[in-house]
C-alpha cells in the first residue's frame, strides 16, 4: 500500500500547527514549521484555514438567555450568613432618551438633569440597564451622574451609605459627579476603576480586555494583582488579562502641533502636563515642585511669550517662580 | 475587590455570573446544569470569603467553576461510536442576533462527538494545555491533539459551506 508521502507530511505539520494554536511549541519545532510554511502557498493556506477556524469559534455559545434575578434569588436563599442588609433585587428600569448620545469634547460641561431626584431608589436596590445591538441609552443615575450606555451592554448601579458601585458588561461613557465621601467605582471582569469626578469611557465587552479612556478629571485603575494606576485626561489604559498586563497610552495631545499653530490650549490639565508642554514649546528646562497635585489649569494662549504664561499661572495659582541661568523653577503651593 | 457583605457578592455576581455560565455551558452543553454549577460555586465562594486573597478572586472562581465542570464530564461515558447527530435546537430569544455564520459554527461544534467537543472547549476556551486536558480526562495527549484537529476541520467545513 502506497501512502502518499506528501499527505503524511502534511499530517505532521498540521499536528505542529494545532500544538502552536492550542499549546506550546518549542524553538526547534517552530523553526521547522516556519520552514514548511515558507515552502509554498498551499502550506500557508492550510495554516490560514486552521487559524480562521480557531479564531472564528470565539462566539461559540455566547448567545444564551439568562434569568439573573431568579439565579440571584436562588443563591441568596442558600446563603447561611445573617444578611445584614436588605436583599438586593435587581430590577429593570429604562430612562427617557436624550436627543443624542453625548459626544466626547474637551469643552464639555457637565449637565445635571433635574429629573435625577425622582430616580433615587428606596431600600438600596441595584438598578439595571441594558441595551441591544444598534441601541444606545442615556441614563441619569440617581446620584446625578450621567452614563451613555453603548450597544449590547449591561449596567447595574447601586448606591450605599459609603459608595457608589456600577458594574459594566460592554461599553459606556461615564460622567460622574464629584463626591469624595462616596467614591464611584466601575467594576467589570478583572478590573475596578475608581473615579474622582470626571468623564471617562470604559470598554469592557465579553472579550477579555478592558480599556478605560479618560477625558476629564482623574481616575484610578486597578486590575487583578497589579498596583493601581492613576489616569490623567487624554490618557487611556488597557488591561489584557491573557498576559496580565496594564498598558497606558496617550489618546491625544491637544498641543502636539503648537509649534505650528502657535497656540497653547489647556483644559483641566494637571500641572505636570502644562509644564511639560511649556518645556517643549519654549525649549526650556523647567523644574516643577507640586504641593497640591489636584490643581488643574484651563486657558488658551495665542502666540505667547514665556513671561506672559508665567504671569497667568501666577495669577491662577498660589505659586513661586524662580529663574537662574540654567533653568526655571515653578513651585505650586496651592490651587487658590 | 473584597467580598464581605452580600452586596459585595451581588456586585461580583453582576460582573461575573453571565460569563461564568457561558464558560460552564460550553463545557457541559447544558445550560441548567451550568447555572447550577456556577450558583453552587458562588455559594462556596461566599462561605470561604474570609480566606480569599483580594487580587485573585476572579481567577480562583473561574478555576473552581472549570474544575467542577471537568469533574462532571469525567463521570459521563464518552461517546465511542460516531453517530449522525440530531441537530440541536437553537436557543430562542437571544439578546444578540445570531448571524448565519455564527449559527453554522455553533452547529458544527455542537455536532461533534461529546468527548471531541469537550476537548476542543477545554483547549480553545479554558486554555488548558494538551497535557492538562489529557490528565483530566485520562486520555493521551495525542488523542487530545487529534480531537482538536477534528473539531477545527469541522468548523472549517462549516465556514466553507456558506461561501457556496
Amino acid at each position: 500500500m502506497n501512502i502518499d508521502p506528501r499527505k503524511m507530511n502534511q499530517e505532521h505539520y498540521i499536528s505542529l500547527l494545532i500544538q502552536q494554536l492550542s499549546g506550546a511549541l518549542d524553538e526547534a519545532q517552530t523553526a521547522e514549521l516556519n520552514k514548511w510554511l515558507a515552502q509554498n502557498e498551499e502550506n500557508r493556506s492550510v495554516r490560514q484555514k486552521l487559524i480562521d477556524s480557531w479564531s472564528k469559534a470565539e462566539y461559540y455559545k455566547t448567545d444564551i438567555t439568562i434569568d439573573e434575578s431568579s439565579a440571584w434569588k436562588n443563591i441568596t436563599s442558600n446563603l447561611d450568613s445573617q444578611a445584614t442588609v436588605e436583599e438586593l433585587k435587581p430590577r429593570i428600569k429604562s430612562t427617557p432618551l436624550w436627543k443624542k448620545p453625548l459626544m466626547i469634547a474637551a469643552s464639555l460641561a457637565v449637565v445635571l438633569a433635574c429629573s435625577w431626584l425622582l430616580l433615587i431608589p428606596e431600600n438600596n436596590q441595584a438598578i439595571q440597564y441594558a441595551t441591544n445591538e444598534n441601541e444606545t441609552l442615556d441614563i441619569n443615575l440617581p446620584d446625578g451622574s450621567i452614563v451613555n450606555l453603548n450597544e449590547s451592554s449591561r449596567l447595574t448601579f447601586l448606591e450605599t451609605k459609603e459608595k457608589r458601585i456600577a458594574t459594566l458588561n460592554g461599553e459606556a461613557l461615564f460622567e460622574v459627579t464629584h463626591d469624595k465621601s462616596h467614591p464611584f467605582t466601575v467594576v467589570s471582569r478583572h478590573t475596578t476603576t475608581t473615579v474622582l469626578g470626571t468623564i471617562f469611557n470604559v470598554n469592557a465587552r465579553d472579550k477579555d480586555a478592558v480599556a478605560v479612556s479618560l477625558f476629564e478629571g482623574k481616575v484610578s485603575f486597578e486590575a487583578r494583582d497589579q498596583s493601581a494606576i492613576v489616569l490623567n485626561p487624554g490618557e487611556m489604559v488597557s488591561y489584557e488579562p491573557t498576559i496580565n498586563k496594564i498598558v497606558k497610552t496617550v489618546l491625544y495631545n491637544e498641543n502636539a502641533m503648537a509649534w505650528k499653530t502657535k497656540e497653547l490650549k489647556f483644559q483641566n490639565d494637571n500641572l505636570e502636563q502644562v509644564v511639560s508642554t511649556l518645556e517643549k514649546y519654549f525649549d526650556k528646562s523647567i523644574e516643577l515642585v507640586l504641593d497640591d497635585e489636584s490643581c488643574q489649569f484651563t486657558g488658551t494662549f495665542k502666540n505667547p511669550d514665556y513671561k506672559e504664561v508665567i504671569e497667568v499661572l501666577n495669577y491662577t495659582f498660589d505659586m513661586k517662580h524662580e529663574t537662574d541661568i540654567k533653568s526655571d523653577k515653578i513651585s505650586i503651593l496651592g490651587c487658590k | 475587590m473584597k467580598i464581605e457583605t452580600q452586596q459585595d457578592l451581588n456586585t461580583f455576581f453582576n460582573a461575573n455570573y453571565r460569563n461564568s455560565v457561558i464558560n460552564a455551558n460550553r463545557i457541559l452543553n447544558n445550560q441548567a446544569e451550568a447555572e447550577d454549577v456556577v450558583q453552587d460555586c458562588l455559594i462556596k465562594l461566599w462561605n470561604n470569603r474570609s480566606q480569599l486573597k483580594e487580587s485573585t478572586i476572579e481567577g480562583y472562581f473561574a478555576t473552581m467553576v472549570r474544575n467542577r465542570c471537568i469533574d462532571s464530564i469525567r463521570k459521563k461515558k464518552p461517546v465511542i461510536v460516531e453517530l449522525a447527530h440530531v441537530q440541536l435546537s437553537v436557543e430562542d430569544h437571544s439578546e444578540l442576533e445570531h448571524t448565519e455564520l455564527q449559527a453554522k459554527i455553533d452547529n458544527a461544534i455542537d455536532s461533534l462527538p461529546g468527548r471531541c467537543r469537550e476537548v476542543f472547549v477545554l483547549s480553545r476556551f479554558e486554555k488548558l494545555s494538551h497535557k492538562e486536558i489529557a490528565e483530566s480526562l485520562t486520555i493521551s495527549p495525542k488523542t487530545v491533539e487529534n480531537q482538536i484537529t477534528k473539531a477545527l476541520k469541522a468548523i472549517s467545513s462549516a465556514l466553507l459551506s456558506i461561501l457556496f
